[in-house]
């Protein structure tokens, strides 16, 4: 189906044009309407009113405050998740390991913190860390532990019995701490931490990296080790960068150049690349570099990306930090868990009583270009998928509708009226604010509207704009939040991302996981990613509504629409 | 009298040979063999033959790099067309990178006495980065040409920088 152009310029900005109902194996339909007319794709009914912002399928403990994923890892069939997690309230403190385990990463079954304050070296909190398989299949944890003097220390967990399959209870290592700052290695005990899940060099060292930083240049300090016990402080980082600040949760891992597969961490070899990563505080977006590395001087070698400035390379333009990937050893993958905190108010998350989601998980993969990862939502999610809406005359109104998924592919035929991109549009997180969803264009704002009120007194907005950039097109994505919540409080920024999709040769598709108060969007098939917090105070419950919408001169065809809504998945 | 001479001067020349032997050792390990010889044959005195020594040395040769070019850069600054703002503030922009780059230099020759070859190698990295930073100011201005001589200031201080973390290898592991 084809979305008309927006003919006559209306006062307001909710005056958006959307689109009919046409059956959709009659595959590209034009749709002709210059009447404003909306089609009401579904919407939706939600039990609770009470917590109207909890999740449906998106992880979070009953209540209390989560932050970022731990030690992610798959035992004997079974996938781990720990978090930072505070039981005591819905603010940062107290923290400890939470542990829940899933045979499909949709579905989680809680235990009992694994990790807690107990020695010296972990005694004033338990904070981040990544779990490595030892040979045998054994696995180990390194993490953070905030000493008595307050200094960040890094301490090992291993599995108190081996045969619980739940790995309920670990035991801590009597040497903790294994890495610490000293008078003699000069690492500033504010700013060292985050160890990551170690590797195997050919020599049979083990490595690992820990998060820092000097004189605001990010670094990450590089220890090896031949028993995990005893570790050596390598004499140059594994990498450094000027005027990045500090990097936290670093993530190292190779990445294949001719498959979607995953690698194991320890691999280097022939058709690798390495990715290093790190959670840049002063932006705040988790940014990755792609390169070479060289094991025998233990270098990594940058080619692709940076983790601050214009070259940056971010695997969420939106809310999406401290994220840690491992490898899924069951199905040959590299799975991307990352932290969704809130941009509600403290004040308003404590009323609540929790803060913190954890996104879906996503496989992670090189493009084809080599240039850039690839995110998307793993299979399993899709198990979720309830009600298929179909596109038709009448007005649908479902069940349980929210929360949703939705796919929506769109053709672009006619590219001359494209606006021409300045030059110095160069942040799309800025373009996207000043070009918002009510603001008109030639080729777009066309896309989505996800929780949209009625009388779309609310709605969030994800949605494309095309430009002219020299002999090429350029395609912007934005999840504006402008107008998701009549509540003011809440944090509403607008989030963009350039889209290196080519319009002219390739279909251009979006996909949102929606679930009541987060939005992840995946472009060009996860070649840009944009999750959102949202606080919706009229479009909750069965007045939440999607729509899809063209507020651009041109037409723009609609070449797939499918929306699902999703089950709630069990997740306490 | 004569022989106790002749072994001392032989025994100077073989010192010396040891010494250009390491040097050449040394360079060899670098990704630019001869401007690494160049650079230590004509600053090394007989004192500083360990590859902390070197490299050392070769900050030294860095640090002045890069305050030379800073100075050049400001002084185009002050005497480029009095018209022509944009340029003028670029080149005071590249000034002052270059300038930073000199004090990463510097910092890390504290570092490297010290032995924190961490830090040596996290400011040497950063004074690589800072030509960067001076090239990006003028692709901001798609009317501004980035000047050869710039270009070649810019290449000329990676290439020292690479030549200094090559001898770092040398020391450490």
């Amino acid at each position: 189906m084809n979305l008309p152009g927006y003919q006559n310029m209306a006062k307001s900005c909710i005056s958006l044009i959307l689109f009919f109902s046409v059956i959709l194996s009659h595959g590209v339909v034009e749709l002709q309407a210059s009447n404003p007319f909306y089609r009401n794709l579904y919407t939706s009914q939600s039990t609770s009113t009470s917590q109207p912002y909890r999740t449906g399928y998106h992880f979070q403990p009953p209540k209390n405050w989560m932050n970022d994923p731990n030690g992610p890892m798959i035992y004997k069939g079974i996938y781990h998740l720990f978090y930072q997690y505070n039981p005591k309230g819905a603010v940062w403190g107290n923290i400890v390991w939470g542990h829940s385990t899933s045979t499909d990463l949709i579905n989680w079954t809680p235990h009992d913190a694994a990790i807690y304050p107990t020695q010296p070296s972990d005694i004033n909190g338990c904070w981040s860390g990544s779990a490595t398989m030892l040979p045998g299949g054994k696995p180990a944890i390194l993490y953070t532990g905030i000493d008595p003097d307050n200094k960040q220390v890094q301490n090992l967990a291993v599995p108190k019995n081996l045969s619980d399959s739940y790995l309920r209870e670990w035991v801590k290592s009597p040497r903790n701490p294994l890495m610490a700052p000293t008078a003699t290695n000069h690492i500033n005990a504010s700013f060292f931490r985050d160890p990551t899940t170690a590797w195997l060099g050919p020599d049979k060292r083990w490595r690992v990296i820990i998060g820092s930083q000097t004189k605001d240049k990010g670094l990450a300090f590089l220890y090896r080790s031949k028993d995990f016990v005893y570790w050596t402080k390598a004499k140059h980082p594994l990498h450094s960068e000027n005027h990045s600040g500090m990097w936290e949760c670093p993530d190292f891992f190779p990445v294949s150049t001719n498959s979607r597969k995953g690698v194991d961490t320890s691999i280097i070899g022939l058709n690798t690349k390495h990715v290093l990563k790190a959670s840049v505080g002063k932006i705040p977006h988790d940014c990755y570099i792609i390169g070479t590395y060289n094991v025998t001087a233990d270098k990594f070698i940058p080619e692709e990306g940076s983790m601050n400035g214009v070259s940056a390379l971010t695997y969420d333009y939106g809310k999406f930090y401290a994220s840690k990937t491992f490898f899924d050893i069951a199905k040959n993958r590299r799975i991307l868990l990352g932290w969704i905190n809130e941009s509600s108010t403290q004040e308003d998350d404590i009323k609540k009583g929790w803060s913190g989601l954890q996104a879906i998980p996503r496989g992670l993969w090189l493009d084809k270009s080599g240039k850039q990862l690839v995110q998307w939502p793993i299979p399993e999610v899709e198990k979720l998928r309830a009600k298929k809406v179909n596109l038709s005359s009448k007005l649908l109104r479902g069940k349980s509708l929210l929360p949703a998924d939705v796919e929506i592919s769109f053709e672009i035929t006619k590219f001359e009226k494209a606006e021409v991109l300045d030059p110095n549009w160069t942040n799309p997180q800025l373009l996207c604010s000043q070009k918002g969803a009510s603001v008109k264009g030639a080729l777009g704002p066309f896309g989505l509207l996800v929780l949209a009120s009625k009388n779309l007194k609310e709605y969030t907005a994800v949605f494309f704009r095309i430009f002219k950039n020299k002999n090429k097109y350029a395609v912007l994505m934005c999840s504006d939040q402008n107008r998701s919540s009549l509540n003011n409080d809440n944090d509403k920024t607008t989030y963009g991302a350039f889209l290196d999709v080519d319009p002219v040769h390739e279909t251009l598709s979006l996909r949102s996981l929606i679930d009541h108060s987060i939005v992840e969007s995946f472009g060009g098939g996860g070649k840009a990613c944009i999750t959102a917090r949202v606080y919706p105070t009229l479009a909750i419950d069965d007045e939440a509504h999607l729509y899809a919408f063209n507020y651009g001169t041109e037409k723009i065809n609609v070449t797939s629409l499918s929306a699902w809504s999703m089950k709630t998945a069990q997740i306490n | 009298m004569a022989s106790t001479i002749l072994i001392f001067l032989l025994s100077l020349l073989i010192s010396a040979s040891a010494d250009s032997n390491f040097i050449q050792k040394t360079c060899k390990l670098t990704k630019h063999y001869d401007l690494c010889l160049s650079s230590l044959k004509s600053n090394s005195t007989s004192a500083s033959v360990d590859a902390k020594g070197l490299a050392l040395i070769m900050i030294g040769v860095g640090t002045a790099n890069a305050t030379a070019t800073s100075t050049y850069l400001s002084s185009q600054s002050l005497s480029s067309a009095s018209n022509d703002t944009v340029l003028k503030r670029v080149l005071k922009e590249c000034a002052d990178k270059y300038s930073f780059a000199g004090d990463a230099l510097q910092d890390s020759a504290q570092y490297l006495a010290s032995e924190n070859y961490d830090y040596v190698a996290v400011d040497v990295t950063a004074a690589a980065d800072y030509p960067n930073a001076c090239h990006n100011a003028f692709k901001r201005f798609p009317g501004l040409v980035y000047p050869p001589k710039i270009a070649r200031r810019d290449r000329g201080l990676k290439e020292i920088c690479d030549v200094i973390l090559g001898i770092l290898e040398h020391i450490a592991w």
